[in-house]
């Protein structure tokens, strides 16, 4: 180890994709500084190019952000003070170890210098080499010199070095002198503490299937392609044509597993996301031609995932077909496509206008390079190799190297998210923990222009000398750092400033809309001036010198989405004296530039829009701020290993931590397995981490405990532990003695202040159902029971010869319709243990679909080797467990199945019926219910964002881990406890929470005390007063959405910015 | 559910009942009774009684006409600190008012003994008093006429429930109890010994029955009459608004504090005013009129109960009733919602199912 003196408080994140993104943003926010490495020109990988994602069919990439209010990431990790982002860069050297790396990061030339470049497009006009680009990426043709994108990060123009002619024209044409074509590589030296490795997956080149005719045929696309084609940024605006000639599709294939599962000609790993994303597209699909023939040809469909088989199920309800099948060939014939499926022996033929191939994915192509200049081993696939299973599962081959996302196996958006946080949670660790956390920061815009760069005279508020319709300004000498006592008293001086954009606003021409406002007559208004981008901190500093020299005090920005810029802008502005509150922002970019093609009329609309933010924002009132310290130290209920994990991996970040066990002992369900499926010792780990939590003086450890009652106290929790002296094990199997646990000893009720409560309750393991049979403990088993016999060592009896297994056995139907993800592998692992123990033995495994995860593909395959036979059976026909057949002799079973391939119902005897039951949610409501969480039907708690908040609920300080939030392996629960971990660790390290500032609030007089508002909140922010019996308002915990105005028919319920007199002058303003 | 009987003699049914609900009082079951009385010939108004003799003699239970919403005085009385029990004579569509305002947190259940009682229909106040509370001659109010609702709907509030449609005096007032009676109102009348009133129940049922069907007729001739559609037409029928806000007073389910046309939301400085006004050459005043119901019927349409206070209290005879049973009706089938149902159905606007807007 290294001191601590040398250790370096800085990470390198190589990637700047989902989980490059959200680790560098919990670093920074943490305290550390980051260095986000990505060989692209801009930040976003594979996620900027989907239109939406499953199964929330939004894109939610918002919400990811550790620390509310949340912008978009991308937009955030180009503003944080503590990220550097350094793109068309790649990692070459690393020496050192962990605590003190020496990177060497090497750039390629910046021929377009971003300190320059203020996005006029002036070279792109002049460029005359036209490039062609797939056109699936929506672009169309773009030239050498171009924008990535409109949302790019970084912003500004890049140079295509490969398509350059170096012709010049651009370099002289470059008002600004941002161009150098003689630019070289440049290299950067960094020294940091830790570094992740997340660059991410290529997508299979589809073509290892030459027989699916992708390359002959423009019908036949990858899922990418047709993701891109629905997008409203794609090249049809968002209709579904097909790119062959622009019909619109009347019959839609997908094939699955192109390039995944098929060890001989691409790769033996399941991709883990192909099915998902199909099944999301064909939805989109059936959306967009609700009369299309939309059919899904696949082996097995893994809806791997929390809500994935609800996802499948609504698929299916809104008639989208799936046959399981092979598909051995596609052929073109006059513009219409023949699917060739395979079944049972049969071929038969399909027509098809448009055939998608769910092409799946390989590591990223830079990760063989990477991987060398790392130092980091790969596995068989290409992979990076993990260290090891269990704990530190997230760790590579070198100590303080991490590796999340694609670059350790195929991952979907939310795994991605959860080891993105363990390996941001690791990282933390490696560079020295430390509880002390951040202020939010701010952009420095100071006016007197100290921070900011020098900028031109003409590039401030262009017209303002002809087009204020007020007073004359008289320009003061310095602006007021903080706002007046009296804002919103004043008299209103309104500035409207018009955004460049960095000439993005589409037909909007910012320059002919500042004219049109000024051309209006609107009450208050002092000036109208155009500024460079908000978003930038040019930008910035030019609207805060218009508004200091012009005193204005209410703000109208012509921009894009205030979900975007509105708390940049504002933050700006405060530091000149515009109280927060005072600014409206009117959405021109989106609600007029890119939306109309008409510049007339795009401008007409634009300046309708301001007007009626002029008129909102005259009678705006300065907003509060509110903001509270948050207490110190956490509790993780529920003693499980995701518990445990959680609570050592606080304890790793500094913070106190009470551990809250139900159970005598700790561990949870998992004293009931054995191993996992890739051979780990399950006790083995359980020991481990037992030892790590008792060791450690962060954290106090209360067994055969129970939460009595939790209440929101100031800024965070207090709890009631009740200490149960029967030291009775819960669960009611055998358990070690019950540990006294130092804490609780003597004493019946503790009370525990804290800041963060992770809950990490688990669950249970379902019974059978009873239409088969129930688990009878001789010869109808659950999985786990028949674990049990299997190790240490195997213990079946040696009469028996048929060893039956199913799945499913009362999931994925109407009772429990979601899947309980492990099964499959559990009854794979137990079948391989089987097989080898007791060759003799025939193992049946009747499934409709076997659902492994990514790289266990290889067991399954084993599995088979092995012998163990797979019958698949259709999905509304469950196997049945019948009594002895005379045939077989006195007292064996026989189960009854329906053969998919055969097509026939076959009869196996069994001398042992395994019934695969699944996973239960075992929440508890009433604990839910103090916390304010919510918990679904199925007894699992319900996360804020499935996709990009799977440990985080709305209610903040509460966090959720393990099985308690939904089915899934024990790496699952130790990554997830650590993502946990690490998003409550900067929760509580910046030791003071601010609310939204857009609360609501109430207005006592009117309140009649009806409760309306408090059955609308989804936040539980509201609540009636037990006294006065009026409503009021917890601002930490409100959203400001709003719903509590629109149900109150009073107007007691009011939303801070969005009054009723704001919004009805609004309206008055846009009717003329 | 009990069923029993009241036996009626010369007295007549309204002295029955009168001497009944003094019971309640004089034993101490209840701590107050909310009931009609009539305070001058003809002139007929809620009271809250504390005097069993007083109420034995001047209550007027079935008094036809329906002054102010008895669900109303209910919530006044049982809203602020309450305690207590408080027995109150709930006609059909009181009673249904009442249970939209406990949903609303205005009046607290556990201190309320809901009496139910039949509605054979209601006068207009004004002509009742003027023809000295002689109702030959009269027409019922036009709310009633079309009434749906003319016994209390079981179940819908703990209490008891007093019938006699399709019963005459020989036959008796029929008695129904529910279950979770208050117990010392449940002694009471345990007490009093009543015949059982299973055949008399039986036979009110029909009649109520036979009474709804033939006011179906009624009621959706009604609505096919009252058909009118668009914003302007709307506007027409509101033309003769003076905006005095009566109609929102008299609704027994609008129950704001503080109204938000009573604050300062519609206070428009003068050059809005002035610009309402040029955009269709003239602006009608007093202002919002037409929101103003727009937005009444936004708040309550799904609560209304159709019992017609509003257009009862207009004094411009404003056709309110029509409007607002034109909207309810959609509203409420909507949501599948019968406002004063039961306590447990939860206010549509408060909750979210994903497919509840779509048509069934």
């Amino acid at each position: 180890m290294v001191p601590e003196a040398h250790l370096k408080r800085s990470v390198l994140v190589a990637g700047g994709g989902v989980a490059g993104m959200h680790a560098s943003l919990i670093l920074a926010h943490a305290g550390v500084q980051v260095y986000l490495v990505d060989s692209s020109p801009t930040v976003g990988g594979l996620w900027s190019l989907l239109d939406k994602t499953f199964p929330t069919h939004s894109c939610g990439v918002c919400h990811m952000s550790p620390r509310n209010p949340a912008y978009c990431p991308v937009l955030e990790i180009e503003r944080h003070p503590r990220i550097a982002l350094m793109v068309n860069s790649s990692v070459t050297e690393v020496s050192g170890d962990i605590g003190d790396f020496r990177v060497r990061v090497t750039t390629r030339p910046e021929f377009v210098r971003r300190d320059l470049c203020d996005g006029c497009g002036e070279c792109e006009k002049v460029c005359p080499v036209e490039v062609s680009v797939p056109s699936y990426l929506g672009l169309g043709g773009r030239r050498a010199i171009y924008r990535p994108g409109h949302r790019a990060v970084p912003g500004g123009f890049v140079l295509d070095e490969a398509a350059c002619t170096r012709c010049g024209k651009c370099a002289e044409a470059c008002p600004r002198g941002a161009i150098d074509l003689l630019a070289e590589d440049t290299r950067t030296d960094l020294e940091v503490g830790a570094i992740i490795v997340c660059p991410g997956m290529t997508m299979c080149d589809p073509r290892v299937r030459p027989e699916y005719s992708y390359d002959p045929s423009k019908n036949v696309i990858t899922g990418l392609e047709f993701e891109r084609i629905v997008s409203a940024s794609g090249p049809t605006g968002g209709r579904l044509l097909r790119p062959g000639d622009g019909a619109r599709p009347g019959r839609i294939a997908f094939i699955q597993c192109v390039g995944s599962r098929d060890r001989s000609r691409a790769n033996p790993y399941c991709s883990s996301v192909c099915c998902m994303y199909a099944i999301k597209e064909a939805i989109i699909a059936k959306t967009l031609v609700p009369d299309a023939r939309v059919k899904v040809f696949y082996m097995d469909v893994r809806a791997l995932g929390k809500g994935y088989e609800e996802y499948y199920a609504r698929a299916k309800s809104l008639g989208v077909e799936f046959e399981s099948c092979r598909v051995s060939g596609i052929e073109e014939r006059d513009g219409a496509l023949e699917v060739c499926a395979e079944s049972g022996g049969t071929v038969r033929r399909k027509g098809f206008d448009l055939v998608v191939l769910s092409n799946g994915f390989a590591p990223s192509r830079n990760l063989g390079a990477l991987s060398v200049a790392l130092g980091v081993e790969r596995d068989e696939f290409g992979f990076i190799k993990l260290l090891s299973q269990g704990r530190s599962r997230v760790k590579t081959s070198r100590p303080g190297i991490y590796v999340c996302g694609g670059a350790s196996g195929p991952q979907d958006i939310p795994t991605a998210i959860m080891w993105s946080g363990a390996c941001a949670l690791q990282a933390l660790r490696a560079v020295g923990p430390e509880a002390d956390g951040d202020e939010w920061p701010a952009l420095q815009v100071d006016a007197g222009g100290s921070a900011a760069q020098p900028h031109e005279h003409e590039d401030v508020a262009r017209g303002s000398s002809a087009a204020f319709s007020g007073p004359a300004p008289t320009p003061a000498p310095r602006p007021t750092p903080t706002p007046a006592p009296a804002a919103g008293q004043e008299e209103p001086r309104i500035g409207v400033f018009v955004c460049r954009c960095e000439s993005s606003m589409g037909s909007l021409d910012p320059a002919a809309l500042a004219e049109a406002v000024c051309a209006k007559t609107m009450d208050d208004v002092v000036i109208v001036g155009e500024v460079p981008a908000m978003c930038r901190r040019e930008g910035l500093v030019a609207l805060a010198r218009e508004v200091a020299s012009y005193r204005i005090n209410r703000v109208v920005a012509a921009a894009c989405s205030p979900r975007d810029v509105q708390g940049l802008i504002e933050a700006g502005l405060s530091q000149v004296g515009v109280a927060r509150g005072m600014l409206e922002i009117a959405n021109v970019r989106e609600q007029c530039g890119w939306v109309h093609d008409d510049p007339m009329e795009a401008t007409r609309k634009a300046c309708d829009l301001v007007a009626m933010a002029v008129a909102g924002v005259r009678l705006a009132r300065p907003l509060a701020e509110h903001a509270r310290a948050i207490p110190a130290g956490a509790v993780v209920i529920g003693g499980g290993p995701a518990g445990m994990e959680a609570a050592a991996s606080l304890a790793d970040l500094g913070h106190d931590v009470h551990l809250v066990e139900r159970d005598g002992v700790l561990g949870g369900r998992a004293r009931y397995l054995a191993r996992t499926l890739d051979g780990t010792d399950v006790h083995e780990v359980l020991r481990k981490l037992e030892e790590r939590v008792r060791r450690d003086s962060h954290i106090t450890i209360h067994t055969s405990s129970r939460v009595a009652s939790v209440s929101r106290k100031d800024g965070g929790f207090r709890l009631s532990i009740v200490r149960d002296h029967s030291g009775a094990d819960h669960s009611g199997a055998d358990g070690s003695p019950g540990d006294p646990g130092p804490a609780c000893g003597g004493g019946e009720r503790v009370e525990i202040d804290c800041g963060a409560v992770v809950v990490a309750t688990g669950g249970v393991e379902a019974s059978g159902p009873a239409y088969l049979a129930s688990p009878d403990g001789v010869r109808i088993l659950t999985q786990t029971e028949l674990e049990a016999r299997l190790w240490p060592s195997c213990d079946i009896p040696a009469g028996v010869q048929n060893v039956v297994m199913i799945q499913c056995a009362g999931s994925r139907d109407e009772a429990r319709p979601y899947c309980s993800q492990v099964c499959c592998s559990h009854a794979i692992k137990n079948a391989i243990r089987l097989k080898a123990e007791r060759p003799d033995i025939e193992v049946y495994v009747l499934h409709h679909d076997i659902r492994v995860p990514g790289l266990s593909e290889v067991f399954y395959e084993r599995a088979r080797e092995m012998g163990v036979v797979f019958v698949r059976h259709p999905d509304n026909a469950r196997p049945r467990v019948v009594e002895d057949d005379h045939s077989l002799g006195g007292g064996r079973l026989a189960v009854e199945v329906r053969d998919e391939v055969l097509g026939e119902t076959i009869v196996v005897p069994a001398d042992l019926v395994v019934l695969s039951t699944g996973a239960e949610g075992a929440a508890d409501r009433e604990l839910a219910m103090a916390l304010g969480v919510p918990v679904d039907n199925h007894g699992f708690f319900t996360e804020a964002n499935a996709k990009v908040q799977p440990t985080d609920f709305l209610a903040p300080g509460v966090y959720v881990c393990g099985l308690a939030r939904a089915p899934g392996f024990l790496t699952d629960a130790l990554i997830s406890a650590q993502a946990a971990a690490a998003r409550a660790g900067v929760y509580l390290a910046a030791k003071e929470a601010r609310a939204t500032t857009n609360v609501s609030y109430v207005r006592a007089r009117r309140c009649a005390g009806c409760g309306v508002c408090v059955d609308v909140c989804s936040y539980g922010a509201r609540s009636i007063d037990e006294e006065t019996k009026l409503a009021v308002v917890d601002e930490y915990l409100c959203r400001g959405c709003g719903a509590c105005q629109a149900a109150c028919p009073s107007g007691a319920a009011s939303h801070a910015g969005f009054e009723p007199e704001r919004i009805t002058s609004a309206l008055d303003v846009a009717l003329g | 559910m009990k069923d029993l009987l009241i036996a009626v003699g010369q007295e007549g049914k309204e002295k029955a009942l009168s001497r009944f609900l003094a019971r309640l009082l004089e034993t101490g079951a209840v701590d107050g009774l909310v009931v009609a009385a009539e305070a001058a010939p003809g002139v007929i108004t809620h009271v809250l009684a504390k005097d069993p003799r007083l109420v034995e003699r001047a209550a007027r239970p079935l008094a036809p006409v329906m002054p102010s919403s008895a669900a109303q005085v209910v919530s006044e009385v049982v809203r602020r600190r309450p305690s207590g029990k408080v027995a109150a004579v709930l006609r059909p569509c009181e009673g249904r008012a009442l249970v939209e305002l406990m949903k609303l947190k205005q009046a607290a259940p556990e201190n309320v003994v809901a009496i139910g009682i039949d509605c054979a229909g209601t006068y207009d106040p004004v002509a009742y008093r003027d023809a000295g509370g002689n109702a030959d001659g009269l027409e019922p109010r036009e709310a009633c006429r079309v009434c749906l609702n003319p016994a209390p709907l079981e179940d819908a509030l703990p209490g008891i429930t007093l019938g006699f449609i399709g019963l005459d005096d020989s036959e008796g007032i029929f008695v129904s109890v529910h279950d979770r009676l208050d117990p010392a109102v449940a002694a009471v009348v345990d007490e009093l010994g009543l015949a059982s009133g299973e055949g008399a129940g039986r036979k009110r049922s029909k009649a109520v029955q036979a009474l709804v069907q033939e006011r179906q007729g009624a009621y959706d001739a009604f609505l096919s009459i009252a058909g009118i559609s668009g914003i302007e037409a709307f506007a027409r029928e509101l033309a003769a608004c003076t905006g005095c806000h009566n109609c929102r007073v008299a609704c027994p389910v609008c129950y704001c504090k503080e109204c938000v046309f009573d604050t300062d939301t519609f206070e428009y400085e003068t050059g809005q005013f002035l610009r309402k006004a040029g955009r269709k050459g003239a602006l009608k005043m007093p202002s919002e009129t037409v929101l103003y119901h727009l937005t009444r019927m936004n708040h309550m349409s799904l609560s209304c109960v159709g019992c017609g206070q509003c257009e009862q209290a207009c004094p411009a005879d404003l056709p309110l009733f029509r409007l607002f049973a034109m909207a309810s009706r959609r509203t409420q089938e909507i949501f599948g919602y019968v406002p004063g149902r039961s306590l447990a159905e939860e206010l549509p606007f408060t909750t979210f199912r994903e497919q509840e807007l779509e048509p069934r």
